[in-house]
Parts: structure tokens; C-alpha cells; sequence
């Protein structure tokens, strides 16, 4: 499948095929995606859990989307929608389930990812990742947020253009970044030079030898 | 609940980089009221964003936050940050002076008392040290180690900067750095303790083993390891008052990496490590043992964000690593890396400095050398400009050993005659050791080669003062240097005529330097054993040591010197 995917019109076949889903399918999908290439399915569950159909709806809003059905009202985003949304994309080879944490997914294919990033209309791309980015930081407890800082400020800041003048908001998430930013200049492995002390002690196995 | 973060995974950047996308998108969404809407949280921004620009070599965003802060009318205390890594971009850069005159700034707009960035008089070092000595007292380590932590936040900003200022001094003005090393010592002892205790202690450690006091030196590294070893060393009041303010604190003297929980002992134990290893331990244990604790406090500057000091432990394992008879192929190998990582950390100076020795590395290999890839007369130039007393030492030092290694002794007097006394440089690293016994033989040569009596007489005084020196070290216990006292014995001995003490003073230099693993002065040791018999025409121990210096040379790596042997 790998091999067939890894084509130019790699884009198109997936897009085509994401369509054909259920419009509730796509906009799971849709928001999945804006998480990652591995994310986790009660992130997903309490994302889609509130945002409000309208939203859901103005994500369908380009030409070659289905408009949504009259199914798709706000009782079909509950978790057992979810579920049948999951399966119905296990089945078509979309996402897998990891083994390990059966709440973690991740995309088949990075291609799948990005085409079902494409899904949503480009205008509302960053206000959509805002979007999931005030819920997740509405929603998430201090430990959690801490853990998923980084995705959570990123989601933020891509509606940073579009954020309104209210300054204690703005005051927020400056703040937020500022954490982030120390966190990862702090925290995090910092590749140049852990490379550098690996080059090294690699080189030094012959101090032990001699 | 778990998130990948893909977009970390999938940058190339480092987190430098990375952190410094979030600081300015945190300015951004302050905009341009930003010092009027939250002026906390712009220091913060503005200051770590200068901190990550300086790492990850985005030069001109850090200079332009570094001088929006300044810029600013707030009190001094919240421009510490920005004025640590202008301090630490200066010294990076090979701007000593400069990074010197911000901290000395920085300490009287704190109002404390500074030391003026001019060359200090011998007896202005001894008054400080006596001062020093005495402050000290008779308190034992564990009576130091054990005073309370400091208190006041003005000490503590005015503390981190001398210490800042040793590295710079230590380059151009070398003469003040007893100066700041007993005054960060005084204070420690006056104020109580704080990160820079290690370093204040350390630093008075080195100044000891200068005035020959060895064992109270070992006094002070139990003391730094002491206060590094104390349990939760002011990190009490650090954590607490970081984690009410939820990111670094308003006492912006508090490292925020304490915050995420990464061990006060790491950043102490970077400077530890490298006072211990390349000032202290080298005077009374084998010289690879530095090596191993230099490379972990290497890491553990890496670990705590200090690039400085990990670069600073970087610069000592090259300059321990060549003296200590390892394979040079692997030498070389090692030296490339840490340059390009030296690169990599905007540490220019000091990638200057482990250049010269890859220069004599590749020199001695026979390793193509690509045209001005070592501008050697270049680095001397520019050392000259800059009043950079070390990195000409560092330049004339590898020349000089080049020049010895080759036999070339006519250069070698030259350089010699050029560089003057190296030892006033290196105050207490074993490049100081390695110069002095590089005087002993040069100055035996030249007082060979010398025409006249008097000129004779002035090079033989020297190579006894030299050898003076060494002597004492082995008294005091030194075992790197044993091998090099028979040496220069040897050569002064047949200056004298002494050709049996000579025989057997060669025959110990080579039995010593093989037994401690220093193959390339073994080497050393036959070529000079060599060209004794050479000179009182015994051909057979004269090809005899000939043949086994070429095989030493050889077994080293040194495939240019070796090939350079005609037997």
C-alpha cells in the first residue's frame, strides 16, 4: 500500500478517499489531524465533544465537501459516535490503534495526515487550530497540560493573527509561550550538542581500549 | 491524555531555535505596549529570547533584545539576564575587554566594589591573597561548606558576574584574575553560599596551587565538592520561589532549568569539574585521570544550558588529551569533533584555541593540511589586536611544541626568545608544567649552540631555573613530571660533561615515561638519548635509541615524525 501511495497523485487518491467518508468520519479526521501524525483518541473525543456543530459545519463549508447530513446534529458527536467513526477508519486502513495504549492512534501514512489536514478550507485552517487549542487548554488538568504544552501552544499561536485586542488574553497566551519556550530551552534534548557529546564519547571508546 | 508533538520531531532545528520561536511569538502577541501591558513577562521574553538567539547564533535578535531591555527604565536587577549573555556573547566572540567592562559595570550600577580592567601590581595580588588567606582563617572545609546561603540578591547578580569576568580576565588581563578569584572567595565567606560558592573556592584553589600551596589547594576542592554535594543548596528557596511565580522568577539570578527539576548539582558540578581536573589534580595524580571527569563535566554543562563552562571543560580535555600519549589518530578524530561542536556552540575562542592543537596533531601524523586551514602567524595577529595574551600562549605553545617534536631547535629558541614566560599565562593548567620543561631543553640547546660565554652562561641559568622548578613539583609529589626531571638532568648533565649521570638519567626518563603510558615522551627521550651517544660517537646505542624512538613515534601515530627518522 506504501509503494502505491508514494506516488504524485499520492494527494488526490487519499483526498478522494477521505471524502468518501462519513461527513462525521472527516471531521474526526479533520481534527485528528491537526494534532499529529500519533494522537490520542479522548483528546480527539473531548475536542469534537465541544466543538459546537457550527464549527463542525464551516469545515465543510469548500465546494467538493458533501454538505453535512441531517444526521449531523450535536447528539452524533458523542463517544459512541466516535467509536463507530474509529472503526469505520480501521476498516479503511486510515489509522491504526497502537498496540501498546489502546488510546493512542496514529495515521497510517504521513500522506494521510497531511490530505486529511487539507480537508478543511484553508481560510479556516488556523481559527480551527485555535479553536482546538483553547479546548484543549479549557480541558486539560495541569499535569496534562505541562505534558502536552508545546502541541497546545502551537495550536494557539497559529490563530495568533486573528486573535481579538482583549489584552488579558493576548497577556495569556505570551505568558503560555514564554513557559513553552522555557521548557524547551530547558528541558529538552538539545540535538547539536548531545550529538556532539556522543561524536565524542563514541570517539573515546579507544581511551578505554588503550 | 497524550499528544505527539510532530512538530518538534520533525524540525531541524534545535531547541534553541525552537525556544526562541516561542519567546518571540510571546512578544509579538504582547506587541509593541508590551512594556506597559505586562513589563514581567517582556523582561522574561526578551531576556531568554537574547539567552536562546545567543545559542542558536541568531547574533542580531540577540544584540537588538539584549539593548530593548536595556533600553528600558527598570530597576538593574531585571537587566541581569540580558547582561549575563551580552557578558557570555562577548567572551564567545573574543571581546574580553568588553565582556569585562559589562560585568564590572553591570557590578557598580548594583553598587559593589569592583576591580579596575588594568594590570595589577604583584603586590596588590598578595595583599588580596593574604586578605583571603586570612578571611578563610582556620575553618576547615566542612566549616565552609556548611555556612548558610546567601541572602541578598545583589550579591548574588554581583557574584555570577565576577565570575563571568575570571574567563575574560584569564585572556587579557591576567593579572586581575587572582584579584576576582579572592574577592569572590571573600564574599562567599562574608555573604554565605551561592552557585558561584564552587567556582569562588575553586578559583582561590587555583590562586594557592600559584603561590605553591598544594595541599591547601586539595583544602578548597574538598570544599567545592562539599558544597556541591550539600543536599538542596539553596535550592529550597529557589524551587519555592520559582514555582509560586510559575516560571522564572522576578530574582532572575534563579537558573530556570532549576524549575523543570534538573539537578543544582549539574550546573555546580560543570565548574567543579573543570577547576578540579585542569588546575588541581593534575599537580598530585597521573594526568588521565582528568580526562574522564572533563568530558562528564562537559555533559553536565551541556545538561544545566551552561555552554560556557561545558566548553570550558571541552578546551581542557584537548589540552590534557595531547599530553597524555593517546593514540593520535583518535586524537585527531576527537579534536575535529569537539571543534565542530565548538562551532556549533558560538564558542569561537575556544575553537580557536583547540585548533592549535589539531595543527600540531596533523603536523605530527602528516595529515594533509589544507592551505591556511591553521593561519597560525593569522591567530598570533589576532591575539596581538586583541590583547589576547592567552591565545597567543596557546599559539606559541603549539609551535613550540611542533619545533620540539621535529627537532627543529633553531625555531625553537626563536620561539622562545618570542614568546617570554608562558607560565605567567597558564597560572595553574599542565600547560604551565609542559612550557617549563620545554624551557629546560630548549635553553640547554641554545646554551650548546651559543657562541660566546656569557650568552652560554644566561641559557644554562635558565634551563637550571627551569629544571629548579620541575624538581620541586616532583618533591611535592607530582607524577606526571618525573620522567621530564631525568630528562632535563640528562641534558644538563652533558652540558656538564657528566656523561655517566647522563647515561643514566636518559635511561631512567625513558623507564618512567613508558611506565606511565606517555609513549610520546618515551619518544622524546630516545631521540635525546640518541643524539648523546651520537655526539660522543657511540654509533650502535646511537642507532640503538634512534630505532626505538622511530618505534615509539610510530606506535603514537606520529607517522610524519617517525618517517622523518633515518636510522
Amino acid at each position: 500500500m506504501n509503494a502505491e501511495l508514494a506516488t504524485e497523485n499520492v494527494a488526490t487518491v487519499l483526498i478522494n478517499k477521505l471524502n468518501r467518508l462519513n461527513t462525521r468520519t472527516q471531521n474526526v479526521v479533520k481534527v485528528a489531524s491537526c494534532l499529529g501524525a500519533n494522537f490520542s483518541l479522548s483528546a480527539v473525543a473531548a475536542i469534537t465533544d465541544n466543538l459546537r456543530t457550527s464549527e463542525l459545519r464551516r469545515l465543510s463549508s469548500i465546494e467538493q465537501m458533501p454538505p453535512l447530513t441531517e444526521d449531523d446534529d450535536e447528539d452524533d458527536n458523542t463517544t459512541s459516535s466516535l467509536g463507530s467513526s474509529l472503526h469505520e477508519l480501521q476498516g479503511e486502513g486510515l489509522w491504526e490503534v497502537e498496540s501498546e495504549d489502546a488510546d493512542i492512534c496514529h495515521f497510517g501514512h504521513d500522506k494521510i495526515q497531511t490530505a486529511a489536514f487539507e480537508l478543511i478550507p484553508i481560510s479556516r485552517r488556523d481559527t480551527f487550530r485555535g479553536k482546538i487549542g483553547s479546548i484543549l487548554l479549557e480541558k486539560l488538568d495541569d499535569d496534562a497540560l505541562e505534558a502536552n504544552l508545546f502541541e497546545v501552544v502551537s495550536l494557539l499561536n497559529c490563530a495568533m493573527n486573528t486573535l481579538s485586542d482583549d489584552k488579558e488574553e493576548r497577556k495569556k497566551l505570551a505568558k503560555l509561550n514564554l513557559r513553552a519556550g522555557m521548557k524547551v530551552r530547558y528541558c529538552c534534548p538539545i540535538t547539536v550538542v548531545c550529538n556532539l557529546y556522543i561524536a565524542l564519547f563514541s570517539t573515546c571508546t579507544y581511551l578505554t581500549i588503550y | 491524555m497524550h499528544l505527539s508533538y510532530d512538530i518538534l520531531k520533525a524540525s531541524e532545528n534545535t531547541a534553541f531555535d525552537l525556544a526562541a520561536v516561542y519567546f518571540k511569538a510571546g512578544r509579538e502577541l504582547l506587541g509593541s505596549c508590551g512594556w506597559g501591558l505586562d513589563q514581567q513577562t517582556m523582561i522574561k521574553l526578551c531576556s531568554e529570547g537574547a539567552n536562546s538567539s545567543l545559542l542558536s547564533g541568531d547574533l542580531i535578535t540577540m544584540n537588538n533584545l539584549i539593548e530593548e531591555v536595556l533600553y528600558q527604565d527598570i530597576p538593574v536587577a531585571d537587566k541581569f539576564k540580558v547582561s549575563v549573555v551580552k557578558v557570555i556573547a562577548a567572551y564567545g566572540a573574543g571581546k574580553f575587554n568588553e565582556a569585562m567592562n559589562v560585568a564590572f559595570d553591570f557590578r557598580r550600577q548594583l553598587g559593589l566594589p569592583t576591580i579596575k580592567n588594568k594590570p595589577a601590581h604583584t603586590f596588590t595580588i598578595i595583599r588580596e591573597f593574604v586578605k583571603t588567606n586570612h578571611a578563610i582563617g582556620k575553618r576547615t572545609a566542612e566549616e565552609i561548606a556548611s555556612m548558610p546561603p546567601v541572602t541578598d540578591d545583589r550579591i548574588i547578580m554581583g557574584q555570577r558576574m565576577l565570575e563571568l569576568c575570571a574567563g575574560s580576565c584569564y585572556q587579557v588581563q591576567p593579572t586581575i584574575f587572582p584579584l576576582i578569584c579572592c574577592l569572590l572567595a571573600r564574599t562567599s565567606l562574608k555573604y554565605g553560599l551561592d552557585k558561584t560558592s564552587s567556582s569562588a573556592f575553586g578559583g582561590f584553589g587555583i590562586i594557592l596551587v600559584a603561590f605553591g600551596k598544594v595541599q591547601e589547594a586539595k583544602k578548597m576542592v574538598q570544599v567545592v565538592e562539599q558544597i556541591v554535594a550539600k543536599p538542596g543548596m539553596d535550592r529550597g528557596k529557589a524551587r519555592g520561589v520559582v514555582s509560586c511565580e510559575g516560571m522564572i522568577s522576578k530574582f532572575l539570578f534563579v537558573y530556570c532549568f532549576e524549575y523543570y527539576s534538573i539537578d543544582i548539582q549539574v550546573y555546580a558540578n560543570t565548574l567543579t569539574n573543570n577547576f578540579i581536573c585542569t588546575n588541581i589534580d593534575h599537580w598530585t595524580m597521573p594526568l588521565q585521570g582528568t580526562l574522564a571527569p572533563l568530558l562528564d563535566g562537559y555533559l553536565a554543562g551541556l545538561k544545566s544550558g551552561d555552554v560556557e563552562s561545558a566548553g570550558n571543560n571541552l578546551i581542557h580535555r584537548v589540552c590534557n588529551l595531547f599530553y597524555t600519549g593517546r593514540q593520535l589518530e583518535g586524537v585527531e578524530h576527537e579534536y575535529t569533533t569537539i571543534i565542530e561542536g565548538l562551532g556549533q556552540l558560538n564558542q569561537t575562542q575556544a575553537k580557536l584555541f583547540c585548533e592549535t592543537y589539531l595543527y600540531v596533531v596533523k603536523k605530527l601524523r602528516g595529515t594533509d593540511i589544507i592551505e591556511n586551514e591553521f593561519d597560525m602567524n593569522g591567530k598570533l595577529k589576532v591575539a596581538a589586536e586583541t590583547n589576547n595574551v592567552t591565545l597567543a600562549a596557546v599559539t606559541n605553545m603549539a609551535l613550540v611544541e611542533a619545533s620540539v617534536q621535529f627537532q627543529e631547535w633553531e625555531e625553537a629558541i626563536r620561539l622562545l626568545a618570542q614568546t617570554g614566560d608562558l607560565r605567567k599565562v597558564f597560572v595553574a593548567e599542565f600547560i604551565n608544567i609542559r612550557f617549563t620543561f620545554f624551557e629546560g631543553l630548549i635553553s640547554i640547546q641554545a646554551a650548546r649552540a651559543a657562541t660566546t660565554r656569557r650568552e652560554k652562561r644566561k641559557w644554562k641559568k635558565r634551563a637550571a631555573k627551569s629544571t629548579k622548578i620541575i624538581r620541586g613539583l616532583v618533591k611535592k609529589g607530582n607524577p606526571n613530571v618525573v620522567h621530564y626531571l631525568d630528562l632535563l638532568e640528562a641534558e644538563l648533565a652533558v652540558l656538564d660533561g657528566k656523561n655517566d649521570k647522563a647515561e643514566e638519567k636518559y635511561k631512567l626518563a625513558v623507564t618512567v615515561s613508558a611506565t606511565n603510558g606517555l609513549v610520546q615522551d618515551k619518544a622524546l627521550s630516545h631521540e635525546l638519548a640518541s643524539a648523546y651517544f651520537g655526539s660522543i660517537g657511540d654509533n650502535y646505542w646511537r642507532d640503538y635509541h634512534l630505532g626505538k624512538c622511530k618505534e615509539c613515534y610510530t606506535e603514537w601515530g606520529a607517522t610524519a615524525k617517525a618517517n622523518s627518522i633515518q636510522i
